[in-house]
């Protein structure tokens, strides 16, 4: 008998279509933290009964040690544990049926508790609600173990099919879906086209249930999805700790934290005085927390409703509801008068500290050929994991991000958009330096979304799942970073390089960043002040006169484009000029960039050098930078890597 | 049997499970293509039923007698039958017909193009399912699933259990997603209208390629589709027909399948999605196909439902085992005729589902 003869190999699923189909950030985070922590339920039974966890490596881990009950101090609510792991156990398949009842029993008692609070007493105008409930959370997880060798996993994960379904097949599921998760039956069980007041009736009392503020009005969930929408809310009863999740910022609030900064240093009576007349207005908007989380402190300004520091949905009566304003949106003219002082207001923060960015980003990490490593080096990866697990939310909060998960190799963070191409190069040097201390080379990938905040979440962890794994890791190689602009109007950009293409080997600086930041800091420069927007027009207008206008990087991509022969422009697409003799792409793009700056300014040759050099820069962002095991000349070029500047550069985007 | 070739005269809208409910705000809908066999054979009906004499307003929801006797009605088709639909494009020796990827096909992109295996039954391994055969290989270290489409030729390798030469073709190179926002307007403010805002994702096919779906029963009536523009799917968008034959039976191919010490060894490759009542296990048998599973290569099940406009509800949705995915079974030698004749497994095979090619491992 081999030692791997005593070796599970457990994982719990689906990890995508549980924590991704979320439209809130407490969803996301409610998705990963109830993953982590089920599968460290699994991780206690099997430790109670005798076995150990070979990776990861949890002695230190906090999650695993409130779930065994033996934590202390502050309870964790980030999960830390990955959905998959390795243990060993003296009879390990008694081990692993045990851990997969484990999970069972804990799911159920998160669902029942859900259930006993919110929905039971609801049941009772739904049609077959209970029945709807008991199937959904019934047949959701998928749990799979192996015995033996890691291989033995992979191959179970090509086999979808489970002994527990109830009809042998996977649920049928009939009525209206769920607004989230569309595959299942919401769970009134009306259908709205034939019974729509029935429906309504069910979501209004449901609505009462938990006070309002959980549920959309035009939410309609299904029995996973309200799990984890209010889990948060029974968390004490379900799993023996506050989790603490109200205090959760929303995407809009992630993006404006860099405003924050500068507003609450610079005009912070002001600040404080527009919050607490906003409070004064509507009772409802105070986050309390959610400052402390990031800032670790707590300006009144910083704790309110987000959409109340944002202009447009200010002007939304239905997205910002004062006290008086009615469920449509209607106000009377007092209400009005309110609201049309609080945009005064704002217009005066935003006179004196220019408007929050509505874009944020969306951080997703994978470590590369994890599996092979694992295989190769088992417990040193697992320290090795440990090690870089530990520091991930100290480099998020010194970049002013937020840690949604951080567990084996992965990473899910939001960030605001000025700090996240940093933040996502600094976790991947500790990332490999975590495994140089142990002997080994690893690399890690990154997807990283600028999102903006209209665009729904679903779509961006989508687009962040899609770029990391087929854009970064399979097309580009180890060790690549991918990053996507989604605009409310769609995909604005795609880029992707190696992190050795993408970062500058002398300063270590992400050199798109650089760029960004010589565009922006020009632009600044020529207007005499970085927080002025009475001056914008001057500015613009001194700008131009130095720098070639935006239009300079739609025409290199349509040059590009005509050059190649294509005959459309997707984002992301490479071309290849190779079959161009003679061609000095370098040159054509300075001409293109001095004949943008030549009715602004004179053509000097301070000022062609200097063009030569971003020009230069530019060029060397958009070329081919792939990862280690693909050989490529880096012979082809991408326009993204030129809009990536642009956008990175500007400090109002449209959305 | 005649085949339809549709062409989106834009792009087409294949929505996904997700409410989308006149007067509510909805967004990043779609997504599902090729679209499902009830679709694309329901705006066939559909038209042929309007060249019938059917309007299609509110009152006249249902069919008349006489258009029922042709088309059917419902799940129930009379005569007609499907298959498809498929993908296609055109090349330089005419249509090429393309198949999804199969599950077991295992690859990776490196410097000189794709290198890549086929899983088969591998050693037993003790597991949730118990001690089973999972689909293994050597050497697929970093390799995963190639999914996209291959060609009929590589199809025949894949049937034969080779490695198919050539490379996997990306969606991405049939077809690209579009995003689109639609609203309706207030045509006294002719602002925005309240709570009509939606966001969807359209398909867009590339040049050359299109959808080919087999149809059978309605000879005398293939001319009202010979050249016709019908609706096909959401958002009323439109597909042009026109109508082949195909020289060669895209599903006729069977490799040679041997038996050895009184059994012989296949594998059932579904080209369409296909819903079983029940899914088999390790040791069981698929409905309708002779012998019983050793292993196999099965995605998580896809749902598929649709609208129901005549009763106005939604279908059920239903779970589909996912076109690519394979079997690999066993039977008793004395079964290998009817293991040969296999070429449609579950229900709704009239509709075009369920369509499976045999080969061997």
């Amino acid at each position: 008998m081999s030692a791997e003869d005593n070796m599970i190999n457990f994982t719990i699923g689906p990890v995508q279509g549980f924590i991704g189909q979320a439209r809130r950030t407490r969803d996301l985070w409610s998705g990963s933290f109830l993953l982590s922590y089920l599968s460290g339920c699994a991780m206690a039974e099997i430790r109670r009964i005798g076995g150990s966890i070979i990776v990861p490596d949890v002695e230190e881990d906090c999650l695993l040690r409130w779930i065994e009950k033996k934590g202390d101090g502050t309870p964790p609510r980030i999960g830390t544990l990955p959905n998959r792991f390795r243990a060993s156990a003296e009879d390990p398949a008694v081990a692993a049926r045990s851990a997969a009842e484990r999970v069972r029993g804990a799911w159920k008692e998160i669902a029942d508790c859900v259930w006993r609070r919110y929905v039971e007493d609801v049941a009772d105008i739904g049609k077959s609600t209970q029945e709807i409930w008991r199937r959904q959370v019934d047949s959701f997880w998928e749990i799979h173990w192996t015995i033996g060798a890691m291989e033995g996993m992979e191959a179970r994960k090509n086999w979808r099919f489970y002994r527990d379904w109830a009809d042998g097949r996977p649920t049928i599921e009939g009525g209206d879906h769920c607004t989230i998760m569309s595959d299942w039956q919401e769970i009134s069980g009306y259908v709205r086209a034939t019974d729509g007041m029935k429906q309504e009736a069910f979501w209004r009392k449901f609505c009462k249930n938990t006070g309002g503020m959980d549920l959309r009005s035009d939410e309609r969930l299904c029995a996973i999805a309200l799990i984890k929408r209010m889990f948060p809310s029974v968390s004490k009863d379900a799993i023996g700790w506050d989790v603490n999740a109200d205090t959760w910022p929303s995407t809009l609030y992630v993006a404006a934290i860099p405003w924050f900064r500068s507003v609450i240093a610079s005009n912070r009576d002001v600040a404080n005085s527009y919050a607490e007349k906003a409070r004064s207005f509507a009772k409802h908007i105070q986050r309390k927390g959610v400052a402390e989380q990031i800032f670790k402190k707590s300006d009144p300004f910083l704790e309110i409703d987000a959409n109340f520091y944002y202009s447009t949905p200010l002007k939304d009566s239905k997205r910002t509801p004062l006290d008086g304003t009615t469920e449509k949106g209607d106000e009377p003219e007092d209400v009005r008068e309110r609201r049309q002082e609080l945009e005064n207001y704002l217009d005066e923060l935003y006179r004196r500290n220019g408007r929050p960015s509505p874009f944020y980003a969306m951080l997703l990490m994978d470590g590369d050929s994890m599996g092979r490593l694992i295989r190769e080096r088992g417990e040193a990866v697992s320290r090795a994991l440990a090690a870089f697990a530990k520091g991930v939310d100290g480099v998020v909060r010194q970049n002013l991000g937020v840690l949604v998960y951080a567990g084996g190799d992965d990473v899910l963070a939001m960030l605001p958009v000025e700090c996240a191409m940093s933040c996502a190069h600094k976790l991947s040097v500790k990332f490999t330096r975590s495994f140089k201390d142990y002997g080994m080379d690893a690399t890690i990938s990154a997807g990283l979304v600028f999102a903006s905040y209209r665009v729904p979440l679903r779509s961006v962890i989508r687009e962040a799942h899609v770029i990391l794994d087929d854009i970064a890791k399979d097309e580009n190689g180890r060790g690549s970073i991918a990053v996507s602009v989604l605009k409310g109007s769609g995909r604005y950009c795609r880029w992707v390089s190696s992190w050795s293409g993408a970062v500058s080997s002398e300063t270590n600086e992400v050199l798109l960043e650089r760029l960004a930041r010589v565009f922006r800091e020009k632009e600044e420069n020529a207007s005499g002040s970085s927080s002025s927007p009475s001056s914008t027009t001057s500015s613009q207008a001194t700008f131009k006169e130095k720098h070639a206008s935006s239009s300079f990087f739609y025409k290199s991509r349509e040059l590009l484009l005509m050059l190649s022969g294509e005959q459309q422009w997707r984002p992301g697409m490479f071309f290849d000029l190779s079959s161009l003799e003679g061609l000095d792409i370098g040159e054509l793009m300075l001409a293109e960039y001095l004949n943008a700056l030549e009715h602004r300014s004179e053509i000097t040759e301070e000022v062609r050098a200097t063009a030569r050099r971003y020009v230069g820069d530019l060029l060397s962002v958009s070329r081919r930078n792939p990862g280690p095991e693909y050989g490529r000349d880096g012979g082809e070029i991408c326009a993204d890597g030129m809009l990536l500047v642009k956008f990175l550069s500007q400090k109002e985007v449209s959305e | 049997m005649r085949y339809l070739i549709l062409t989106p005269v834009d792009s087409w809208f294949f929505r996904d499970g997700r409410p989308f409910h006149k007067g509510e705000a909805t967004s990043d809908v779609g997504g599902f293509f090729p679209p499902s066999a009830f679709t694309v054979a329901g705006a066939i009906r559909a038209h042929l039923a309007r060249s019938m004499g059917w309007r299609e307003d509110r009152r006249e929801r249902r069919w008349s007698d006489e258009i029922c006797r042709v088309l059917g009605d419902g799940y129930d088709l009379k005569g007609l039958r499907f298959r498809g639909p498929l993908l296609c494009r055109e090349s330089d020796h005419g249509l090429e017909i393309l198949f999804p990827a199969p599950l077991n096909l295992y690859g990776k992109k490196g410097d000189r193009g794709y290198e890549m295996r086929l899983l088969r039954p591998g050693a037993e391994v003790e597991c949730d399912l118990g001690r089973v055969r999972l689909p293994s290989a050597e050497g697929i270290d970093g390799m995963k699933p190639l999914s996209g489409y291959i060609t009929g030729d590589q199809l025949k390798q894949v049937l034969r259990g080779e490695v198919p030469e050539g490379r996997v073709i990306p969606a991405e190179e049939l077809w690209s997603s579009e995003y689109a926002v639609g609203l309706a307007r207030d045509l006294e403010t002719r602002t925005a209208k309240e709570a009509h805002l939606y966001s969807i994702n359209r398909i867009r096919l590339e040049r050359g390629v299109h959808l080919l779906m087999g149809v059978e029963g309605i000879e005398d009536m293939l001319k009202e589709l010979d050249g016709a523009v019908m609706p096909l799917g959401g958002e009323g968008r439109m597909a042009s027909v026109a109508i082949t034959t195909l020289v060669e039976d895209i599903y006729g191919f069977r490799p040679e399948l041997r038996s050895e010490n009184g059994t012989v060894r296949f594998t059932l490759l579904h080209i369409t999605p296909a819903f079983l009542s029940r899914w088999p296990g390790p040791g069981d048998a698929i409905p309708g196909v002779p012998g019983r599973v050793v292993s196999a290569c099965i995605e998580r099940a896809m749902r598929i439902g649709g609208w129901d406009s005549a009763n106005r509800r939604p279908v059920d949705l239903k779970p589909f085992i996912p076109p690519g995915s394979v079997w690999f079974c066993e039977a008793d030698d004395d079964r290998l005729e009817d293991v040969r004749r296999l070429s449609r497994v579950g229900e709704y095979t009239e509709f075009g589902f369920g369509e499976v090619a045999v080969g061997v491992w």
